[in-house]
């Protein structure tokens, strides 16, 4: 990459706690407890973060008109600004929101519902623009005064990548000179149907679903302050791509194999350089073995550290590999990795074979993470620790 | 920075209320032709107005009747046609292609919105999702629609989905300027679609922000827009590659500007200090004077605070010049086609640059004084055009401008 | 229509504070929302939305300029619902 990139914030919403070593250390001590929730007779098991109040982080006044969703991606998009130890009430020019989207289904729902029963001449025209998935950024640089430049990808959980390089593109054009990159999760009644309906709660025990958000502030290091900033980690390469092969439900490791050696070459590494490997392991069978497949195309019989932090964060789509990066950085300071296991790929067949428990490591220095979503769109991402 | 960097145009696909294809596209924008009729989709007697741009005479079958439409929404269908079109008018047979180095990147609002809708409704109505589809269900969600275009022709390079309104087409032009800059893929289609959106309907017009009959970009009467739908799809290529290949070149994507007005979820600051900005960025990336900018396509939504705002923002960026530069908006034809609008807008710029011949802004009776620069009223204009602009100024604040240049 | 006109001003009131968000003392009957209160434009729109669906009357762009103080919203509505005929 032509500079270096560094994480300098962390907004956390989770159940694990709003503050990172909070968060990592209850990780550590705990098991979260997913509780069931019946909706329509259908029975999800979910952490929702129940005793929330925005109003706590947003204040009481002008955020009326937010939805869950919009609470939930602003709050961290405040408590990332509040970790940066930057005052940005300067810095709005420069700076940018990049905004990972999955479907708003609770405001199409509720804008037409009100549509249908209410009728159209009565419906709020106020909640017309949440229907949009770019309107949470929109009210994120409003609420900021940020004026640099606002993206929305709509990719689900394969979406980080691509804002990466969005804002990395708008940083090396000298647009903007700080970037804050995030997205919210919101488990709506009508999004779990709709989970239920795609299959994908057939496993109910082990189909764990987490309410959760995150924003990330990425910086270049000219602007960082020493004894000020806090640096997480260091974005040594990524790499974006597409899989025309999974939306036909075929397995391919070529696609997914070809990306990774990219973001090896790219930061000047080998498969032998990275430490632990946190791969999407989701219930899709189709992405999950292709991911399976690439590494261990790539490690044949070397062993390798693997992390699933699905295991005790939950799915949470479009907050997955911020999750991943909230836990590799505190991974990075404690060399303790949660739910792990290392594992050689020549001696079994999918990750849902492995036992997964806490292990310490020596050394890690490099973090490779991978993310496939359910129509093939793909990205890696090696990050590193900041001190290298 | 050499020449053989540069990023150029060389293929078109359009599906628009006024024409499915490029041929057919422009002859009827330079006409001043418009399809703007009552909507026949869905009843609209509950809202204040019952105009719309739909395209009422496509059907998909003639193009790709291989398609069984369930797997399909038909914003990924419109895409897929649109770029089948793009490629063909660029010489590309997609099958000589490498498929691992092109990509795929669509701008759209609301991304499967006929999808979204039978997906909603069902749930209102039925209170489970028990005699749906569940290939509706998947179709709804705004990724499938560059994985389906990207898959349909078997491209496993690179494909994205950009959600940002009105001014996706923009960014998805910028997105692949900024791939092929850094020699990512080799063939990039981008582009924007939006199918007619009954939602987006319902919420303009209860914005108060919808015109009865006709569009009227910057006319002293202006009542608002006219929500329609459409495709358009480019194809972008490094300069080098287009002359690998001899291939036709429109015009070089020369530079953009991006900002973010950061004041209202629906409106523009009233200064336009985010829309001047905008062009300022793009000029300056550009590398272009005000004075040789030839032709400006504007965002020309019709609605009073758009056209008037607009309007100011080109005048603080081109002083006494903004009076000589020829300004239309195509809107006024086509109605607003949301996320498809920047990227057809872009197709139609670049046409304006191989015929030097600029559309009217039609409908437009009465000046308005705070409207008083040349928007080519109602005829089209001869005029060489080398060098050209496009606006796009969307909800949420996301501003975006493209230059175009002819190349020599 | 028949109504209770001061149950109509309570509703009107609450119905303009909590779209607004200003204190109950700052909404002086004859300050303009828009220049005096900083109501944004959308906030408006959003009055006269819940106004139409509250009283399913029907507002038109060209009267929104006389929602604009809580006294001339209020005579507003009152004229529309004396317009409106009896609904058996």
């Amino acid at each position: 990459m032509k500079y270096n990139y560094y994480i300098t914030g962390l907004g956390i919403l989770s159940a694990y706690g709003f503050d990172h070593d909070i968060f990592y250390k209850n990780i550590l001590n705990n098991h979260l407890t997913f509780k069931e929730k019946t909706v329509n007779d259908e029975i999800f098991k979910v952490n929702q973060l129940d005793n929330f109040d925005p109003a706590l982080i947003l204040g009481e006044k002008g955020i009326r008109l937010y939805n869950t969703e919009a609470k939930l991606a602003i709050s961290a998009f405040e408590l990332a600004i509040n970790d940066s130890n930057k005052n940005f009430s300067e810095l709005g020019d420069d700076t940018g929101i990049f905004y990972q989207a999955i479907l708003p289904v609770k405001s199409n729902y509720d804008f037409n519902y009100d549509r249908i029963y209410e009728g159209g001449a009565y419906v709020n025209p106020a909640q017309f623009p949440l229907i949009l998935p770019n309107s949470i950024p929109g009210y994120a640089a409003i609420r900021k005064g940020f004026k640099g430049i606002n993206n929305t990808i709509c990719l689900g959980e394969a979406s980080l990548g691509y804002c990466l390089e969005s804002a990395i593109d708008e940083m090396n054009n000298q647009s903007i000179k700080y970037a804050f990159i995030g997205a919210a999760n919101d488990l709506c009644d009508e999004f779990l149907l709709i989970l239920s309906k795609l299959g994908k709660t057939n496993n109910v025990n082990s189909y764990l679903l987490s309410e959760n958000a995150g924003f990330i502030l990425l910086e270049k290091d000219d602007t960082i302050i020493k004894n000020q900033s806090k640096v997480y980690c260091k974005i040594a390469s990524f790499d974006n791509g597409f899989d025309s092969n999974i939306l036909n439900g075929k397995v391919n490791h070529i696609i997914i194999q070809k990306i990774i050696n990219k973001v090896l070459n790219d930061a000047n590494l080998t498969i032998d350089d990275i430490d632990l490997i946190i791969p999407d392991i989701s219930e899709n069978e189709t992405t999950r073995k292709s991911i399976f497949l690439g590494l261990k195309n790539l490690l044949s019989s070397k062993e390798s550290y693997i992390c699933n932090t699905k295991k005790f964060i939950g799915e949470s789509f479009t907050v997955s590999q911020l999750n991943n990066i909230f836990v590799a950085s505190g991974i990075f300071k404690d060399k303790i990795i949660p739910a792990s296991s290392i594992i050689n790929f020549n001696k079994i067949n999918d990750f849902n074979e492995i036992n997964y428990t806490t292990n310490s490591i020596n050394k890690i220095n490099n973090i490779l993470m991978i993310t496939m979503n359910c129509f093939g769109h793909i990205n890696a991402i090696i990050i590193q620790r900041p001190d290298l | 920075m050499s020449d053989e960097n540069k990023i150029v145009i060389t293929g078109l696909g359009l599906i628009t209320s006024i024409g499915i294809g490029k041929n057919e596209f422009w002859n009827n924008l330079i006409k001043g032709q418009t399809n703007i009729s009552p909507v026949s989709a869905y009843d609209t007697s509950e809202y204040d107005t019952h105009y719309g741009g739909e395209i009422k005479n496509f059907d998909y079958k003639n193009y790709i009747p291989e398609i069984k439409d369930k797997s399909y929404g038909l914003a990924s269908i419109m895409g897929i046609v649109a770029a089948k079109f793009a490629l063909y008018d660029a010489g590309l047979s997609y099958d000589k292609i490498n498929k691992n180095r092109i990509g795929v990147i669509v701008g759209s609002t609301g991304g499967e919105s006929k999808s979204i809708e039978i997906v909603c409704t069902h749930l209102a109505e039925q209170n489970n999702f028990t005699k749906l589809d569940k290939n509706i269900i998947k179709s709804a969600s705004p990724s499938s629609v560059s994985a389906n275009i990207s898959s349909y022709f078997n491209f496993s390079g690179y494909a994205n989905t950009i959600g940002t309104a009105c001014s996706a087409g923009n960014y998805a032009i910028i997105n692949a300027f900024n791939r092929l800059k850094k020699n990512e893929e080799d063939i990039i289609i981008a582009g924007g679609v939006d199918v007619f959106s009954i939602f987006a309907y319902a919420g303009f017009s209860r914005l108060k922000s919808t015109a009865p009959e006709k569009c009227r970009p910057f006319d002293k009467n202006r009542k608002g827009i006219i929500v329609a739908e459409g495709a358009g799809f480019l194809i972008l290529e490094t300069l080098e590659h287009a002359l690998k290949r001899n291939a036709y070149i429109y015009a070089e994507v020369a530079g953009y500007g991006l900002t973010c007005d950061a004041f209202h979820i629906t409106g523009s600051d009233e200064e336009g200090l985010g829309a001047s900005k905008s062009m300022k960025k793009c000029m300056e990336m550009s590398k272009i004077k005000i004075d040789e900018v030839d032709y400006i396509s504007a965002h020309g939504t019709g609605t009073q605070r758009n056209d008037k705002i607009e309007t100011l923002a080109i005048k603080k960026v081109f002083g006494d010049y903004a009076y000589k530069i020829p300004i239309s908006s195509i809107k006024s034809m086509l109605g607003h086609s949301m996320g498809a609008a920047s990227s057809i807008e872009a197709a139609a710029t670049c046409l304006v640059l191989k015929n030097n011949i600029i559309p009217p802004t039609i409908n437009y009776e009465e000046k308005d004084p705070e409207c008083d620069l040349d928007y080519v009223p109602n005829t089209m204009r001869k005029k060489n055009v080398n060098i050209a602009i496009s606006n796009s100024f969307a909800f949420g604040g996301n501003n975006a401008t493209i230059c175009l240049k002819k190349l020599n | 229509m028949v109504y209770d006109q001061e149950k109509v001003k309570e509703e009107l009131i609450d119905l303009i504070l909590q779209i607004t968000e200003l204190d109950k003392d700052e909404l002086h009957p004859d300050s303009s929302f828009v220049k005096d209160l900083g109501v944004d434009s959308l906030a408006a729109l959003e009055i006269l939305a819940a106004l139409e669906k509250r009283y399913k009357i029907k507002i038109v762009e060209e009267e929104l300029a006389k929602l604009d103080t809580l006294n001339s919203a209020l005579s507003l509505v009152y004229k529309k619902l004396d317009e409106k005929p009896e609904v058996n």
